[in-house]
């Protein structure tokens, strides 16, 4: 219940605050506190920046991709070899502002999710090469780095990497999920206020069907999504067998909620809606961003429903 | 209609073809292929200027405005006949952007309501491209209901006297004429109370102050008047019949939007074939397959309806209403595309810059201008209003503002 | 809002379990199971006979209506309770289908406006399927406008003389009683004319025809009435008050039929389960998979918002107009689910075994019943209006038969 109430705190917050939650603050913090908490051995070098990601000293970041794609072992070309990195990772969220990353790499060749694993990597050491990325959100940085012969140091044990990060991705889903829901909500609210305010015809937009309607399906779609991230909030706290599925459910219908609501804000909005000055843009961005963040729709749409099988034939 | 050219057709075809093949800018041909919605740029020429340079020469072999009487500066072609030249005029065709409002709507208006001195004088210019004009109809407070615009237009002897504020006026910055509607009688009803005119963007008094838009450009503007003077001659039609004169140019928008809509369909189509996915090709995967299936099937709809209109034209019915469909249908299906394509590039689907781009940063850049076109020229929900009220005949709104004086209506909803 | 029961709450649930285990009819399990939206029905057996027969039994025992007050036939129970039972009974509940307008709606309004003699008299064999009540509200010219009805009721000393026609009437043929809205009064503005009252349908001058439904099923009717003759002591709130009284019903309704709202995914995915196409399973081929996911959401979406209802209910919080989206959504869903399943059988080409038949059958009783969800209780269209303007705070429609006596307001669109 408690768990519950903090976000939906986060989701309200994030609402408010125009989400200046980074995602990877948020999947690195469950990482840290759930998964690691979790692992054989905590490196010193991760006990060095744990207290900083608390006090808000150290950002982290996770350099997960390597161009286009979506999450997947075989995607994963950086290597590690004898304490060293090598390779390209982009984009990487906030990579610019990071302090460091934590990284996929492959330390093996056969085929498997067991050739990868993570490791720690300073990114003010030398050996690294950080460039920034444009994207269409401009809000969130997005980086590529290159690692040559770059210090790194292991995270957890070898070769368990890639169950580390699916776990992190789900649970990244989730919290991800609470803010594309923030932003749905926000694009709706935006969009219904300008409906009362906006005189057309002799009277507000807000009283044409057409408009009255859009408006509701816009409620609907943040609605289902708000219920499903609730449920995925609850398989998060309780770390509950169905976390994958709830994670996947939230994922996809946050990511359809936010999209649906920015983009008909902006049709609500008219010809304001197309202007820079109005903010309705920055929600549009916003929400096609994050909706490849973690892995494009039709990626969690596979595996939603792959996962609903293992279920059931279990 | 027919979808095979007859002979005469045919010839017609291939002179284009051959002077085309001899005159168009080939060393733009690469890039204009290449672009799409809301990303018609050339890395290292204006884009205007290289327009102008085509629109010119083409106007000097009589390939501008081609349906327009020659006395105009057209080539008094067939309906058939523009639409075998757009065919064949292909990429080129991209650079005609800056004419389009021009050659679309203020041309005709003026065609419609002009004095012959006012054609003889402005529409050759405008049909080869040295003159450029542009639409001054919404206001902050007044875009579907345009009717509701506030700029004031005074008589002041010979001339009008004008005074208020034009917005999103697309091109007003590179513009040398506008058509302008005004209001000249606020005490009546507010569809009866308009005027058109024409005018010169130099005049003294008007200032554009290009507006950024959402997706980062600056196409269009806000343009301020203040006691800006506008000839009686530069009139378009009676005084308080702006309305009527209005519709010309919003009917021949519907048309010209129409014309030469993108879906974004080839570009997607493109891109499917060439995109390797973790397990194959994107076009062999069959959710791929089944998205594109649909839009290309709306794609080939338009096309056959936007035939279907030019067939009747060119039996000499006027388009109706039915074009409308046009951007209704492109508009959300753009945008939808766009969006799909950057799934399908997945996490670095977002980027944009010119080095880590996908696809050239096509669909990104159709993204964030697609909303405008479920906007510009009549929102979504009015083009519904327009087939269901003057295609299907269904009534329409109620209207609690039309009998009533305009400066009693209100202008704020809470 | 907790997905994890409590001890107490995990006690329920066992003496649930324990008690549907040895009491519930299983020779039906299996067909009901099967059994989806436009096909609820049981070879060999009359349904309504089972369906009274289980409701009995749950009666006898304490678990019908089980968050009514005990003295009317209930149990008592927290909303949390009852989403418990309800979860526990599983297949079996399909068999509540014919009482479900009138522990939903009827029950309710009674609860709320009838005397305590009434209540103790009518509700309990209500809640025990002994009587089955119907809802007589919507007319030919009065559906979603239902304050635009007709039927009249006029007072002769201590009774009301109806005369009119209702239509849509579920189950009107196998009740025993119904809610009836009436005209009072046509000389005001509409909503200010209307009464409620309940009646025996077996009254003289009631006079039922079932009407074929588009689904080729009769489960509605037309009701005629004329002459029946209503005691004063049947009418529910006051007189000229009927449109207040009738809000309790609709609300209830809302909430009743968003409950366990059917979306036909869980019968897709199924089915998507065992259909081998061309190549390979259908559950394997990416875009059944990213059509089945995108339902998958909006089912569990529904599912949960529900249950942030009933949690909100089980708070003492009143359920609002949000819980208008569960029937919103389900019904073009489950449309959109059923067309999926052909076009997935044609493409397979499986029609002709008996087994796939049996599966064709479902999807397209579900095809043709689908409609009627979009419509019964309030179009999605009305469902649309009613988010935008009591959740979302947009102006209502323009009204141009607000303040017009209802006997001016025009009755046909073109002349
Ligand atoms: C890229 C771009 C270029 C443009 N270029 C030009 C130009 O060159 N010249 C020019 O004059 N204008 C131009 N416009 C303006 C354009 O015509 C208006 O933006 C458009 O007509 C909508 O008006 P509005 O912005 O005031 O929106 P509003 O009319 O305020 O509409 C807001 C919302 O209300 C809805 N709405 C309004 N009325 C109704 C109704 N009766 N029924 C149902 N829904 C309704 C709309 O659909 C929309 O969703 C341009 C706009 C854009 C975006
Ligand atoms: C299977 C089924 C069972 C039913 N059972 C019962 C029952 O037991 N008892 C009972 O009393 N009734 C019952 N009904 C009737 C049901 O409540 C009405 O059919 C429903 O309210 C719609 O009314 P209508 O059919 O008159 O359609 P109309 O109200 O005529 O609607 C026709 C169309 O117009 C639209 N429309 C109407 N008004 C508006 C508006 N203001 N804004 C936008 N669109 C509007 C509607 O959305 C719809 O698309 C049942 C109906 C069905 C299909």
């Amino acid at each position: 219940m408690g768990r519950l109430r903090r976000c939906g705190a986060l989701c309200g917050s994030a609402t408010k605050l125009r989400h200046c939650l980074r995602w990877n603050f948020g999947a690195f913090r469950s990482f840290t506190e759930d998964s690691l908490v979790g692992m054989r051995d905590v490196p010193t070098s991760l006990q060095k920046w744990l207290p900083k990601i608390a006090s808000g000293d150290a950002i982290g970041t996770l350099a997960l991709f390597e161009g286009k794609g979506n999450p997947s072992p075989k995607a994963v070309k950086v290597t590690a070899n004898g304490g060293v990195l090598n390779g390209v990772k982009r984009p990487v969220a906030d990579g610019a502002i990071a302090d460091f990353a934590v990284v996929a790499a492959r330390t093996g060749s056969s085929g498997r999710e067991s050739d990868i694993s993570l490791f720690i990597v300073d990114l003010k050491a030398g050996g690294v090469e950080v460039k920034s990325l444009t994207n269409i959100d401009l809000t969130r940085g997005q980086a590529e780095i290159a690692f040559k012969d770059a210090k790194a140091e292991p995270l957890g044990a070898p070769g368990e990497g890639w169950s580390v990060i699916t776990q992190v991705l789900d649970r990244a889903a989730v919290l991800m999920a609470f803010e594309q829901v923030g932003g749905a909500d926000r694009a709706l609210e935006m969009g219904r206020d300008y409906a009362l305010d906006r005189i057309a015809f002799g009277r507000p937009i807000g009283s044409f069907q057409a408009v009255k309607h859009m408006l509701a399906d816009m409620y609907v779609s943040a609605t289902l999504a708000r219920s499903n991230c609730y449920y995925g909030a609850w398989a998060l706290s309780t770390n509950a067998g169905e976390l994958p599925e709830a994670a996947a459910a939230a994922r996809i219908s946050a990511t359809q909620a936010f999209q649906h609501c920015a983009k008909n804000n902006i049709q609500v909005h008219g010809g304001m809606g197309f202007t820079w000055e109005f903010d309705c843009h920055m929600y549009y961005r916003r929400a096609n961003a994050v909706a490849l963040g973690l892995g494009s729709l039709s990626y969690w749409e596979d595996a939603l429903i792959d996962r609903m099988r293992k279920k059931n034939a279990a | 209609m027919n979808f095979d050219d007859t002979p005469q057709e045919a010839e017609f075809r291939s002179i284009a073809r051959k002077w085309i093949a001899a005159n168009a800018p080939k060393e733009f041909e690469e890039e204009l292929s290449k672009s799409s919605l809301g990303r018609i740029r050339l890395a290292r020429h204006d884009m205007v200027e290289v327009g102008k340079a085509w629109q010119k020469k083409k106007a000097e072999g009589g390939w501008a405005c081609l349906h327009w009487p020659k006395e105009y500066g057209g080539r008094g072609a067939t309906p058939i006949e523009r639409v075998i030249w757009q065919q064949e005029e292909g990429v080129y065709g991209k650079l005609t952007q800056p004419f389009q409002i021009g050659e679309g709507m203020c041309g005709p208006t003026v065609m419609a309501w002009g004095s012959e001195d006012a054609k003889r004088r402005f529409l050759p210019k405008l049909a080869s491209g040295e003159e450029i004009w542009c639409q001054l109809f919404s206001e902050p407070s007044a875009g579907s209901d345009v009717a509701g615009l506030r700029t004031r237009a005074e008589k002041k002897g010979d001339n009008w006297v004008v005074n208020g504020q034009k917005i999103w006026t697309s091109g007003a910055h590179y513009s040398d004429y506008g058509l302008l509607i005004a209001r000249t009688d606020p005490n009546v009803p507010k569809h009866k109370g308009l005027t058109m005119f024409f005018l010169d963007m130099k005049s003294p008094g008007v200032e554009v102050r290009p507006i950024k838009q959402a997706n980062g450009m600056q196409e269009f503007n806000e343009v301020y008047f203040t006691d800006v003077v506008i000839p009686d001659s530069q009139r378009l039609g009676a005084v308080g019949e702006g309305w009527s004169v209005s519709l010309t140019t919003l009917m021949n928008e519907r048309m010209s939007i129409g014309a030469r809509l993108a879906t974004g369909v080839p570009e997607m189509f493109e891109f499917c074939s060439g995109l390797m996915l973790e397990d194959g090709l994107a076009i062999d995967d069959p959710a791929v397959r089944s998205k594109l299936a649909s839009w290309a099937v709306k794609a080939s709809g338009l096309k056959y309806t936007s035939y279907r209109a030019i067939s009747a034209l060119s039996k000499g019915e006027r388009p109706g209403p039915e074009n409308s469909i046009g951007k209704l249908v492109s508009g959300l299906m753009l945008q939808d595309i766009a969006t799909y394509a950057m799934d399908l590039e997945g996490t670095a689907g977002s980027l944009t810059g010119t080095d880590e781009e996908q696809a050239n940063g096509q669909f990104q850049q159709m993204l964030l201008s697609s909303p405008s076109m479920r906007i510009a020229g009549g929102t979504d929900e009015i083009l519904r209003n327009i087939i269901a009220e003057r295609v299907l005949g269904l009534p329409g709104d109620i209207r609690v503002d039309k009998d009533v004086s305009y400066n009693k209506i209100p202008t704020k909803g809470r | 809002m907790n997905f994890d029961d409590t001890p107490q709450e995990a006690a329920f649930r066992a003496e649930a379990k324990a008690w549907i285990a040895a009491n519930a009819p299983k020779q039906y399990e299996d067909e009901l199971r099967k059994a989806s939206l436009g096909r609820v029905a049981l070879k060999g057996a009359n349904i309504l006979e089972v369906a009274k027969a289980w409701q009995r039994k749950k009666a006898d025992a304490g678990w019908a209506c089980l968050h009514w007050p005990k003295e009317y036939g209930g149990r008592g129970a927290s909303p949390i309770e009852r989403v418990i039972w309800q979860q526990e009974e599983g297949p079996f509940g399909r068999l509540s289908s014919m009482f479900i307008i009138g522990h939903g709606m009827c029950g309710p309004t009674m609860m709320a406006f009838a005397g305590e003699e009434q209540k103790r008299k009518y509700l309990p064999p209500l809640a025990s399927g002994e009587k089955i009540w119907c809802q007589l509200f919507s007319e030919p010219a009065g559906g979603s406008d239902v304050a635009g009805l007709r039927t009249r009721a006029e007072k002769h000393g201590d009774e009301w003389v109806i005369n009119g026609q209702k239509i849509w009437t579920s189950g009107a043929h196998y009740s025993d009683y119904g809610i009836l809205l009436t005209r009072t009064d046509p000389d005001v503005a509409k909503h200010k004319g209307l009464t409620m009252f309940f009646l025996d349908m077996k009254s003289p001058g009631v006079e039922v025809r079932p009407i074929k439904q588009a689904s080729g099923a009769s489960d509605f009717n037309e009701v005629y009435f004329t002459d029946v003759r209503i005691p004063d002591s049947q009418r529910l709130g006051n007189v000229n008050d009927g449109w207040n009284v009738s809000l309790t019903t609709l609300m209830n309704e809302r909430m009743s039929i968003g409950a366990g709202v059917a979306t036909g995914f869980p019968e897709l995915l199924d089915f998507c389960n065992s259909l081998m196409l061309e190549d390979g399973p259908a559950i394997e081929n990416r875009a059944v998979r990213s059509k089945l996911a995108n339902w998958a959401v909006k089912a569990s979406g529904l599912k949960y918002t529900s249950m942030r209802a009933i949690s909100a209910l089980s708070r003492g919080e009143r359920p609002g107009p949000e819980n208008s989206i569960g029937k919103l959504v389900a019904g073009s869903m489950i449309q959109d689910v059923a067309t999926y399943a052909l076009d997935l059988q044609g493409a397979a080409g499986a029609l002709s075994g008996p087994e796939d038949a049996e599966v064709a059958g479902k999807f397209q009783a579900m095809l043709l019943r689908a409609p009627g969800t979009r419509v019964e209780g309030g179009t999605d269209e009305i469902m649309r209006n009613i988010i935008a303007e009591r959740v979302l705070g947009l102006p209502g429609d323009i009204r141009v038969d607000k303040d017009v006596p209802f006997n001016k307001i025009p009755t046909k669109g073109r002349a």
